[in-house]
């Protein structure tokens, strides 16, 4: 069952990076949540936010990073954002193995979703 | 047997049970902590509800969505977009979410059980999120475009479009769970695709090559297109053209596409984001039950019989293909015609 293949480590070291930061974000979010709904440390109304969205309503939202919803973000984009350094972390063994092309492949997602995200924020 | 399976899951990742727990503890405890003064037109006891029917149902649908390898998002937009009124956009937007997560949380446990290579995931998710991109800022255009009529022309495209998936998903059936390995040509051959993981049903390694990659990158582009588009993801198509196309076995299909579907949408989301579509209330517990969902799917992939799942899979697209082109041809010609669902 053990995998022998070379590049293995490299998917470990993805999937592992990925693993632990999504559970972070996960427990970013949650904190959020809670803040947002017993708190109402929102920017918008919780009970509004609800009522508008269920009614089909288009909502735009102040957000703001001291807010709960800012809280929820925050955990959500830790999560997305840890592909860029997953990824990266992958690419030395699969460089060294002889997967060049592949790395270069592997590069470009990391450098595409790095620009997308920080258009983004832009 | 599937309850003991269940149970030593938990046991094996703490950490799995600790995020259940604390997620039912924390969403249980926000009617002891409220101290903002209550709406009228919403009780705290239906925002607490939905919060928590939408981690509970966000859960199952991560563990279906991981064992048969399509991603929440084919799941969960239909059915919100079928059957309530939340404007498209935000469904779309929690869609790509719901479609991500299970697929970043199952990533470590698929790839360390040898069922997901990286290196078909890394040549595969760069057309994916190209067409992503593509797909979300096309959905916005339109929406700019076209206004009200945008919403149930999107509702009608979806439910024909998934018509078309539960064909394929009928059509294939259980055919082509092991292609049979040819040598790789062309670019599969450059970037030598070889592969091969641990088939605990046969107890031994199954071999695979990559085929017509070229052929595959350019479906990844439409495949992403579609699934920024209407919010699915795409792993419902994933698994198709890489076990048809590519000549991948389905179940190391399966297990890639979730995991190359994490990376397809992480560019795809940010437009949503950018244009106020995402709305983090709504979206949290539907996060944090693909996390908890993906990771019990993961572990289960090796368990389940894929044939239950790919049938139940099959009634509920064919149900809400239904609904939706409903929905959408009386939003389009204002023609209501009574319908049992």
């Amino acid at each position: 069952m053990m995998q022998a293949n070379q590049h293995y480590d490299s998917g470990l070291a993805y999937g592992v990076t990925v693993y632990w930061c999504t559970i972070a974000g996960a427990i970013i979010v949650l904190l959020g949540s809670v803040l947002a709904l017993g708190l109402g440390w929102t920017v918008t109304p919780v009970e509004q936010q609800f009522t508008r969205v269920l009614q089909g309503q288009p909502l735009a939202l102040n957000m703001q990073t001291m807010s709960a919803d800012g809280v929820i973000l925050i955990g959500l984009t830790l999560a997305i954002v840890s592909l860029v350094p997953a990824i990266m972390v992958s690419l030395p063994n699969l460089w060294r193995t002889g997967y060049r092309l592949v790395a270069v492949f592997g590069a470009a997602n990391a450098v595409l979703i790095a620009a997308v995200t920080a258009y983004a924020f832009y | 047997m599937a309850a003991a399976v269940y149970m030593s899951i938990f046991v094996r990742v703490p950490e799995l049970t600790l995020l259940i727990i604390v997620s039912l503890v924390g969403f249980g405890l926000v009617p002891l902590l409220v101290s903002y003064p209550p709406d009228l037109s919403l009780s705290l006891a239906a925002l607490v509800g939905l919060t928590l029917g939408s981690f509970l149902l966000s859960l199952v649908i991560a563990i279906v969505a991981v064992v048969a390898g399509i991603g929440g998002g084919v799941i969960f937009t239909p059915i919100v977009l079928g059957f309530t009124s939340i404007d498209t956009l935000v469904v779309r937007a929690t869609g790509l979410v719901v479609a991500m997560f299970s697929g970043l949380i199952s990533a470590a446990p698929l790839l360390k059980r040898g069922l997901v290579d990286i290196r078909l995931v890394y040549v595969c998710a760069l057309p994916t999120i190209i067409g992503g991109v593509l797909g979300a800022m096309a959905a916005f255009h339109l929406a700019a475009s076209m206004g009200a009529s945008a919403d149930a022309l999107v509702r009608l495209l979806l439910g024909l479009l998934l018509l078309g998936v539960a064909y394929v998903f009928i059509r294939g059936g259980g055919r082509n769970d092991y292609p049979k390995p040819q040598p790789s040509t062309g670019l599969a051959a450059i970037l030598s695709l070889d592969m091969s993981y641990y088939e605990s049903s046969l107890n031994g390694h199954v071999s695979y090559k990559v085929q017509r990659l070229g052929w595959a990158i350019g479906l990844f582009v439409l495949v992403g297109f579609i699934g920024g588009f209407f919010g699915l993801g795409g792993g419902w198509a994933m698994v198709p053209v890489l076990n048809l196309v590519m000549a991948v076995p389905l179940k190391a299909a399966a297990a890639s596409s979730g995991v190359l579907l994490a990376i397809g949408n992480a560019a795809a989301i940010w437009p949503y984001i950018v244009y106020g579509a995402l709305v983090p209330l709504l979206v949290a517990p539907w996060m944090l039950g693909q996390v908890a969902g993906g990771i019990l799917g993961a572990h289960l992939l090796a368990h389940v019989k894929v044939r239950v799942v790919r049938r139940l899979l099959i009634a509920m697209l064919l149900l809400t293909a239904i609904k939706l082109i409903h929905r959408g041809i009386a939003g389009l010609t204002a023609v209501e015609v009574g319908l049992i669902l």
